[in-house]
């Protein structure tokens, strides 16, 4: 299994009122995955993970989930370069009810968001891993999501991994 | 039977949970390609040619909702529309077709009383959706009165309205419901992200395989070197098949590594 944090649509969207853009946010990532040893370079590690993000509302939330395909390929002594595909999808959740709120000169009812949906993109990534021994590593990895279509999206995630065999 | 939304309007008079919708299931836009008409008539109390207002649509939609990695839908600046130059929201809704939305100016006295009523966006109720977005074409307009990058805002905010989305409280959201001088809406934020995604989320080709690859948009487009990574990692991914397919011919026993 892994700790880490994932960073979706890093450089996307604005943060504050100067219009400043977020590029880094706190995003616990759990993951778990499995990994194959099928020579002595070329390991593959299927993984599926959750990012937790802050809660953006006290009305909604928003998670990310993903499901790793990646190779590994053992560059030199304890240096891996890993890469493959992704997807990740992004959850957002709402509890329902409605407000009051400002529209125009008055005031309108409004709906909250009610129910969940899912929203799946492939992923293209690329990463590096170091082993302290054969079974802890800290690994990054960056994403471009969705693949070949616009716009695009950057994201990365660093994460201490624990592998069990 | 099209009925049409009570009137959502985004006035510039002072007045200060996060994003909401129009109602608990707006109708929704059976394309993921939703075409803007552009009303043919020129506004000419904001000193702007129909062409001008085509062509603030289009950087607009490239500014703001085209943006979203997590939503299937994007719009584009389309064809011209014939509607009065006092055109009722009603007009203006039955000028076009279902799935299209209509972006215009228009004089019209029951739907501009105030000349702080920037303008005004809504859509259909029920399915199949259309979306109004009317600008206010009224003598003493505020319209013209706001710099070019806050004109493309409170564009593609009624755009918003005229996909569903109500307001929101995050106050440099798109969809917070004052537009001011002195907070920036440059780009979307988070909550504005999240109300798209909730309401047009990707639909998965192949479930919790891959997922969708989204839509491909028009070329010219600037993050140009997102591109230059992506075929990069490519070029990096096929190398390394090729080292993976070069061991299996001299596939050895596992062995664990020596540290
Ligand atoms: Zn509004």
């Amino acid at each position: 299994m892994g700790l880490g944090n994932l960073v979706t649509d890093s450089g996307l969207y604005q943060k504050n009122r100067k219009g400043q853009k977020q590029n880094f946010e706190y995003a616990p990532y759990l993951s778990f995955h499995y990994r194959w040893e099928f020579s002595s370079r070329f390991e593959f590690t299927p993984e599926l993970g959750f990012a937790f993000h802050k809660r953006p509302s006290p009305n909604h939330s928003r998670m990310t989930f993903m499901l790793l395909y990646p190779v590994s390929w053992r560059m030199w002594r304890r240096h891996y370069l890993r890469g493959g595909l992704a997807n990740l999808v992004t959850r957002v959740a709402g509890k329902g009810g409605s407000v009051f709120m400002n529209n125009g000169n008055g005031v309108s009812l409004f709906a909250r968001p009610s129910g969940a949906t899912y929203s799946p993109a492939a992923a293209a990534f690329l990463g590096y891993e170091y082993r302290f021994r054969e079974y802890l590593a800290v690994r990054f990895d960056t994403f471009l999501v969705p693949m070949l279509a616009r716009p695009m999206r950057l994201a990365f995630s660093l994460s201490t991994n624990l592998y069990y065999f | 039977m099209i009925k049409i939304l009570t009137l959502l309007s985004f006035a510039a008079s002072v007045t200060s949970s996060a994003f909401t919708l129009i109602i608990t299931n707006p109708a929704r836009y059976a394309t993921n390609n939703v075409e803007i008409r552009i009303a043919n008539n020129d506004c000419d109390n904001l000193g702007l040619s129909a062409q001008d207002v085509k062509d603030m649509v289009a950087i607009s939609v490239g500014q703001y909702w085209n943006t979203v990695p997590s939503s299937k839908i994007r719009f584009h600046s389309g064809s011209f529309v014939d509607v009065a130059e006092d055109a009722s929201l009603t007009d203006m809704k039955n000028s076009i077709e279902d799935n299209q939305i209509i972006i215009g100016c228009s004089k019209n006295s029951d739907l501009f009383d105030s000349a702080n009523i920037l303008a005004v966006g809504t859509m259909t109720v029920s399915a199949p959706a259309r979306g109004i977005v009317a600008i206010n074409n009224t003598a003493g307009s505020r319209f013209s009165s706001l710099s070019e990058s806050n004109q493309r805002a409170t564009l593609a905010h009624e755009m918003g309205h005229a996909i569903g989305i109500g307001h929101s409280t995050h106050e440099y959201a798109l969809m917070y419901f004052v537009l001011s001088e002195s907070i920036k809406q440059e780009s979307l934020a988070r909550d504005d992200s999240d109300a798209i995604t909730f309401l047009y989320p990707n639909k998965s080709k192949v479930p919790f395989l891959l997922g969708s690859c989204g839509q491909i948009r028009d070329i010219a487009d600037k993050d140009l070197w997102f591109n230059y990574i992506f075929v990069l990692s490519v070029l990096a991914l096929f190398l390394m098949w090729f080292f993976v397919a070069g061991s299996f011919n001299e596939m050895q026993k596992p062995q664990r590594m020596k540290l």
